[in-house]
Protein backbone atom coordinates (compact mmCIF):
# COMPACT_ATOMS: atom_id res chain seq x y z
CA UNK A 1 0.00 0.00 0.00
CA UNK A 2 1.87 3.60 -0.86
CA UNK A 3 0.27 7.07 0.34
CA UNK A 4 0.96 10.30 -1.06
CA UNK A 5 0.12 13.99 0.33
CA UNK A 6 -2.79 15.90 -0.62
CA UNK A 7 -4.42 19.00 0.29
CA UNK A 8 -7.94 19.19 0.86
CA UNK A 9 -9.34 22.25 -0.86
CA UNK A 10 -12.75 23.71 0.16
CA UNK A 11 -15.26 25.85 -1.79
CA UNK A 12 -18.14 27.96 -2.20
CA UNK A 13 -20.21 30.23 -0.09
CA UNK A 14 -20.53 27.11 2.53
CA UNK A 15 -17.65 25.45 2.12
CA UNK A 16 -19.76 22.59 0.99
CA UNK A 17 -17.63 21.67 -2.12
CA UNK A 18 -14.31 19.84 -1.70
CA UNK A 19 -11.32 18.55 -3.89
CA UNK A 20 -7.95 17.91 -3.83
CA UNK A 21 -4.39 18.93 -5.28
CA UNK A 22 -1.24 17.15 -5.13
CA UNK A 23 0.97 18.62 -2.13
CA UNK A 24 3.27 20.04 -4.72
CA UNK A 25 0.85 21.68 -7.28
CA UNK A 26 -0.20 24.10 -4.67
CA UNK A 27 2.56 26.95 -4.49
CA UNK A 28 1.15 30.26 -2.59
CA UNK A 29 -1.55 31.18 -0.65
CA UNK A 30 -3.04 34.43 -0.45
CA UNK A 31 -5.23 35.03 2.57
CA UNK A 32 -6.38 38.64 1.72
CA UNK A 33 -5.94 38.13 -1.85
CA UNK A 34 -6.41 41.65 -4.21
CA UNK A 35 -7.74 40.03 -7.65
CA UNK A 36 -8.91 42.38 -10.80
CA UNK A 37 -12.19 41.42 -12.55
CA UNK A 38 -11.91 41.35 -16.06
CA UNK A 39 -15.28 42.15 -18.15
CA UNK A 40 -16.64 40.17 -21.34
CA UNK A 41 -15.35 36.45 -19.65
CA UNK A 42 -17.28 33.27 -18.32
CA UNK A 43 -19.05 34.09 -15.16
CA UNK A 44 -16.64 30.95 -13.38
CA UNK A 45 -13.18 33.06 -14.07
CA UNK A 46 -13.76 37.01 -14.28
CA UNK A 47 -10.69 37.58 -12.28
CA UNK A 48 -6.94 38.01 -12.44
CA UNK A 49 -4.22 37.69 -9.94
CA UNK A 50 -0.81 39.43 -10.98
CA UNK A 51 1.71 37.27 -9.44
CA UNK A 52 5.50 37.03 -9.79
CA UNK A 53 5.54 39.11 -12.86
CA UNK A 54 2.38 36.44 -14.41
CA UNK A 55 -1.08 37.16 -15.09
CA UNK A 56 -3.06 34.33 -13.38
CA UNK A 57 -6.36 33.40 -14.25
CA UNK A 58 -8.67 32.60 -11.12
CA UNK A 59 -11.17 30.30 -11.07
CA UNK A 60 -14.40 29.70 -9.02
CA UNK A 61 -15.01 26.21 -9.39
CA UNK A 62 -18.03 25.63 -7.24
CA UNK A 63 -19.73 28.35 -10.04
CA UNK A 64 -18.86 26.18 -12.75
CA UNK A 65 -19.57 22.82 -11.11
CA UNK A 66 -23.31 24.58 -10.15
CA UNK A 67 -23.74 26.74 -13.53
CA UNK A 68 -26.85 25.69 -14.18
CA UNK A 69 -28.52 27.20 -10.89
CA UNK A 70 -25.44 30.50 -10.79
CA UNK A 71 -25.67 31.23 -14.19
CA UNK A 72 -27.66 34.69 -12.81
CA UNK A 73 -26.50 34.36 -9.41
CA UNK A 74 -24.26 36.97 -7.89
CA UNK A 75 -20.60 35.63 -7.39
CA UNK A 76 -20.16 33.73 -4.32
CA UNK A 77 -18.47 35.41 -1.51
CA UNK A 78 -14.34 34.53 -1.65
CA UNK A 79 -11.77 34.48 0.85
CA UNK A 80 -8.70 33.44 -0.15
CA UNK A 81 -7.28 32.33 -3.37
CA UNK A 82 -4.63 29.41 -3.82
CA UNK A 83 -1.89 29.46 -6.81
CA UNK A 84 -1.55 26.39 -8.34
CA UNK A 85 1.21 24.69 -10.81
CA UNK A 86 0.75 22.79 -13.48
CA UNK A 87 1.98 21.32 -16.64
CA UNK A 88 -0.10 20.22 -19.98
CA UNK A 89 1.73 17.44 -20.61
CA UNK A 90 5.54 15.92 -19.25
CA UNK A 91 7.77 18.08 -20.92
CA UNK A 92 5.62 21.17 -21.50
CA UNK A 93 6.44 24.57 -19.26
CA UNK A 94 5.35 25.26 -15.92
CA UNK A 95 1.94 27.19 -15.75
CA UNK A 96 0.02 28.69 -12.86
CA UNK A 97 -3.62 29.32 -12.30
CA UNK A 98 -5.50 30.49 -8.83
CA UNK A 99 -8.67 29.03 -7.23
CA UNK A 100 -11.14 30.97 -5.17
CA UNK A 101 -10.96 28.70 -1.67
CA UNK A 102 -13.52 29.38 1.29
CA UNK A 103 -11.27 28.67 3.90
CA UNK A 104 -7.05 27.73 4.13
CA UNK A 105 -6.51 23.92 2.50
CA UNK A 106 -6.05 21.23 4.76
CA UNK A 107 -3.02 19.30 4.57
CA UNK A 108 -3.87 15.29 4.68
CA UNK A 109 -1.53 11.97 3.63
CA UNK A 110 -4.18 9.88 1.47
CA UNK A 111 -3.79 5.87 1.14
CA UNK A 112 -4.39 3.65 -2.40
CA UNK A 113 -7.34 1.97 -0.20
CA UNK A 114 -8.94 5.10 0.01
CA UNK A 115 -10.23 5.46 -4.30
CA UNK A 116 -13.69 5.70 -4.51
CA UNK A 117 -15.95 6.77 -7.24
CA UNK A 118 -16.55 10.51 -8.26
CA UNK A 119 -19.54 12.21 -6.33
CA UNK A 120 -23.02 12.90 -8.05
CA UNK A 121 -24.21 16.12 -6.99
CA UNK A 122 -22.34 17.36 -10.09
CA UNK A 123 -21.93 15.62 -12.99
CA UNK A 124 -19.35 18.16 -14.16
CA UNK A 125 -16.70 16.24 -11.72
CA UNK A 126 -15.66 14.38 -14.92
CA UNK A 127 -14.28 16.77 -16.87
CA UNK A 128 -12.13 18.24 -14.07
CA UNK A 129 -11.01 15.14 -11.90
CA UNK A 130 -8.81 11.97 -12.65
CA UNK A 131 -9.24 10.52 -9.12
CA UNK A 132 -11.31 10.37 -6.54
CA UNK A 133 -10.76 9.09 -2.61
CA UNK A 134 -12.44 9.65 0.16
CA UNK A 135 -12.16 10.72 4.12
CA UNK A 136 -14.25 10.86 7.13
CA UNK A 137 -16.79 13.45 5.50
CA UNK A 138 -17.00 12.00 2.30
CA UNK A 139 -15.72 11.75 -1.51
CA UNK A 140 -13.19 14.27 -2.75
CA UNK A 141 -12.34 14.74 -6.19
CA UNK A 142 -8.67 14.99 -7.22
CA UNK A 143 -8.49 18.11 -9.65
CA UNK A 144 -6.42 17.40 -12.87
CA UNK A 145 -5.09 21.10 -12.91
CA UNK A 146 -4.14 21.23 -16.68
CA UNK A 147 -8.04 20.48 -17.45
CA UNK A 148 -9.37 23.00 -15.12
CA UNK A 149 -7.14 25.81 -16.30
CA UNK A 150 -7.64 24.40 -20.32
CA UNK A 151 -10.21 26.59 -22.30
CA UNK A 152 -12.49 23.32 -22.39
CA UNK A 153 -14.34 25.25 -19.52
CA UNK A 154 -14.86 28.40 -20.98
CA UNK A 155 -17.09 26.53 -23.72
CA UNK A 156 -18.90 24.23 -21.15
CA UNK B 1 0.44 39.78 -28.08
CA UNK B 2 1.99 43.17 -27.62
CA UNK B 3 4.63 42.68 -25.39
CA UNK B 4 4.99 44.80 -22.23
CA UNK B 5 7.98 46.51 -23.56
CA UNK B 6 6.38 47.59 -26.20
CA UNK B 7 6.40 51.35 -27.57
CA UNK B 8 3.73 53.93 -28.13
CA UNK B 9 0.12 54.87 -26.85
CA UNK B 10 -2.65 53.39 -26.30
CA UNK B 11 -6.10 55.19 -26.14
CA UNK B 12 -8.40 54.04 -22.91
CA UNK B 13 -11.58 53.90 -23.75
CA UNK B 14 -14.26 53.58 -20.74
CA UNK B 15 -17.66 51.81 -20.94
CA UNK B 16 -19.05 51.71 -17.60
CA UNK B 17 -16.40 49.93 -15.14
CA UNK B 18 -14.85 48.35 -18.14
CA UNK B 19 -11.75 49.87 -19.61
CA UNK B 20 -10.74 48.89 -23.47
CA UNK B 21 -7.43 49.73 -24.31
CA UNK B 22 -6.53 50.13 -28.19
CA UNK B 23 -3.75 50.32 -30.00
CA UNK B 24 -3.56 54.58 -30.66
CA UNK B 25 -3.45 53.90 -34.30
CA UNK B 26 -6.89 52.08 -34.19
CA UNK B 27 -8.28 55.32 -33.19
CA UNK B 28 -9.02 57.69 -36.07
CA UNK B 29 -10.48 60.24 -34.41
CA UNK B 30 -12.64 61.50 -31.13
CA UNK B 31 -15.94 62.46 -31.80
CA UNK B 32 -18.64 64.28 -29.42
CA UNK B 33 -21.66 61.84 -29.17
CA UNK B 34 -24.29 64.69 -29.39
CA UNK B 35 -22.79 65.05 -33.25
CA UNK B 36 -23.87 61.79 -33.77
CA UNK B 37 -27.49 61.72 -36.10
CA UNK B 38 -29.71 58.80 -33.71
CA UNK B 39 -32.85 59.22 -36.59
CA UNK B 40 -30.82 57.45 -38.93
CA UNK B 41 -29.04 53.95 -38.69
CA UNK B 42 -27.65 51.37 -40.43
CA UNK B 43 -29.00 48.13 -39.59
CA UNK B 44 -27.70 47.28 -36.09
CA UNK B 45 -26.37 50.79 -35.40
CA UNK B 46 -28.12 53.46 -33.20
CA UNK B 47 -26.78 56.37 -35.40
CA UNK B 48 -24.56 57.67 -37.60
CA UNK B 49 -21.84 60.32 -37.41
CA UNK B 50 -20.43 62.33 -40.34
CA UNK B 51 -16.79 62.42 -40.25
CA UNK B 52 -14.50 64.38 -43.18
CA UNK B 53 -17.92 63.84 -45.80
CA UNK B 54 -18.56 60.12 -45.11
CA UNK B 55 -21.13 59.06 -43.27
CA UNK B 56 -20.48 56.04 -40.60
CA UNK B 57 -22.06 53.65 -38.20
CA UNK B 58 -22.64 54.33 -34.71
CA UNK B 59 -22.67 51.72 -31.83
CA UNK B 60 -22.58 51.17 -28.22
CA UNK B 61 -21.30 48.53 -26.01
CA UNK B 62 -21.95 47.71 -22.19
CA UNK B 63 -19.45 46.90 -19.70
CA UNK B 64 -19.66 43.58 -20.49
CA UNK B 65 -18.56 44.34 -24.41
CA UNK B 66 -22.30 43.28 -25.62
CA UNK B 67 -23.65 45.52 -27.82
CA UNK B 68 -26.62 47.79 -26.35
CA UNK B 69 -29.68 48.48 -28.25
CA UNK B 70 -30.42 52.11 -27.05
CA UNK B 71 -27.89 55.05 -25.84
CA UNK B 72 -27.05 55.36 -22.50
CA UNK B 73 -26.58 58.82 -21.08
CA UNK B 74 -23.35 58.39 -20.07
CA UNK B 75 -21.85 57.45 -23.40
CA UNK B 76 -20.50 61.58 -24.01
CA UNK B 77 -17.77 60.43 -26.86
CA UNK B 78 -17.73 58.62 -30.25
CA UNK B 79 -14.31 56.80 -30.88
CA UNK B 80 -14.12 56.32 -34.52
CA UNK B 81 -12.56 52.88 -34.97
CA UNK B 82 -10.52 52.00 -38.39
CA UNK B 83 -11.57 48.65 -39.03
CA UNK B 84 -9.92 46.56 -42.54
CA UNK B 85 -13.65 47.67 -44.65
CA UNK B 86 -13.62 51.29 -42.88
CA UNK B 87 -14.55 53.03 -39.91
CA UNK B 88 -17.47 52.95 -37.10
CA UNK B 89 -18.38 54.94 -34.26
CA UNK B 90 -18.27 53.14 -30.71
CA UNK B 91 -19.97 55.41 -27.61
CA UNK B 92 -17.72 55.70 -24.40
CA UNK B 93 -18.03 57.78 -21.33
CA UNK B 94 -14.28 58.82 -21.49
CA UNK B 95 -11.32 58.39 -23.50
CA UNK B 96 -7.64 58.38 -22.35
CA UNK B 97 -4.64 58.45 -24.47
CA UNK B 98 -1.58 56.05 -22.24
CA UNK B 99 2.00 56.09 -22.60
CA UNK B 100 2.85 52.00 -23.39
CA UNK B 101 6.22 52.58 -21.48
CA UNK B 102 5.88 50.64 -17.99
CA UNK B 103 2.34 49.37 -18.49
CA UNK B 104 2.43 45.44 -18.56
CA UNK B 105 0.31 43.88 -21.09
CA UNK B 106 -0.51 39.49 -21.02
CA UNK B 107 -2.57 37.45 -23.11
CA UNK B 108 -5.26 36.63 -22.12
CA UNK B 109 -5.42 33.51 -20.00
CA UNK B 110 -6.53 30.69 -21.87
CA UNK B 111 -9.16 29.66 -19.09
CA UNK B 112 -10.65 33.03 -19.81
CA UNK B 113 -11.05 32.90 -23.70
CA UNK B 114 -14.76 32.56 -25.11
CA UNK B 115 -15.23 32.03 -28.55
CA UNK B 116 -15.40 35.22 -31.04
CA UNK B 117 -14.53 37.54 -27.92
CA UNK B 118 -12.95 41.01 -28.82
CA UNK B 119 -10.85 40.51 -25.76
CA UNK B 120 -7.26 39.97 -26.61
CA UNK B 121 -5.15 40.27 -23.55
CA UNK B 122 -4.83 42.06 -20.01
CA UNK B 123 -3.44 45.63 -19.59
CA UNK B 124 -2.26 46.45 -16.08
CA UNK B 125 -2.33 50.01 -15.43
CA UNK B 126 -1.65 49.88 -11.74
CA UNK B 127 -5.41 51.35 -10.64
CA UNK B 128 -7.05 48.13 -11.93
CA UNK B 129 -6.84 46.14 -15.22
CA UNK B 130 -7.97 47.17 -18.39
CA UNK B 131 -9.01 44.83 -21.60
CA UNK B 132 -6.67 44.71 -24.38
CA UNK B 133 -8.67 44.77 -27.95
CA UNK B 134 -8.60 45.97 -31.14
CA UNK B 135 -10.76 47.98 -33.81
CA UNK B 136 -11.60 44.14 -35.38
CA UNK B 137 -12.54 43.13 -32.34
CA UNK B 138 -14.66 45.73 -31.20
CA UNK B 139 -16.05 45.42 -34.83
CA UNK B 140 -17.17 42.07 -34.08
CA UNK B 141 -18.68 42.40 -30.53
CA UNK B 142 -20.69 45.57 -32.28
CA UNK B 143 -21.54 43.20 -35.51
CA UNK B 144 -20.38 46.17 -37.81
CA UNK B 145 -21.99 44.22 -41.15
CA UNK B 146 -20.78 46.54 -43.55
CA UNK B 147 -19.19 49.83 -43.65
CA UNK B 148 -19.10 51.53 -47.25
CA UNK B 149 -15.96 51.28 -48.82
CA UNK B 150 -16.32 54.83 -50.91
CA UNK B 151 -16.31 56.65 -47.40
CA UNK B 152 -13.37 54.30 -46.59
CA UNK B 153 -11.36 55.21 -49.90
CA UNK B 154 -12.61 58.69 -49.02
CA UNK B 155 -10.88 58.93 -45.47
CA UNK B 156 -7.54 57.26 -46.48
CA UNK B 157 -6.19 60.50 -48.38
CA UNK B 158 -6.75 62.56 -44.71
CA UNK B 159 -4.61 62.62 -42.25
CA UNK B 160 -5.17 60.55 -39.00
CA UNK B 161 -6.46 63.04 -36.45
CA UNK B 162 -4.71 62.66 -32.94
CA UNK B 163 -7.13 60.91 -30.30
CA UNK B 164 -7.76 64.10 -27.61
CA UNK B 165 -7.35 62.94 -23.75
CA UNK B 166 -10.95 63.87 -21.86
CA UNK B 167 -10.53 66.14 -18.96
CA UNK B 168 -10.42 63.59 -15.63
Amino acid sequence: MSSAGAWVLTFGDFGGVRAAVGVREQVHLMLEPEAAEVAGTPAHCRHVIFWNGRCVPVMDLSRWLDAVTTATAPPNRRRHLGVYAYQTEANAAVEFGALWLARPPQRIEVDDEAAASLPMDSARWADVASACFTDAAGAVPVLDLSRVFSGALAGA
Amino acid sequence: MDGPSHSGHLVLLHFGRTRVALAQRAVRSLEAAVDADYSVAAPGALGAIVVAGASWPVYALDEELKRLHNVPRERRICALLAAEHGLFGVLCDEAQVLARQNLSAYPLPVAMRRKGSALEGVLNIGTGVAVLSSARGLAFAVGVAEVTKAGADELQSEPLSEPQSEPQ
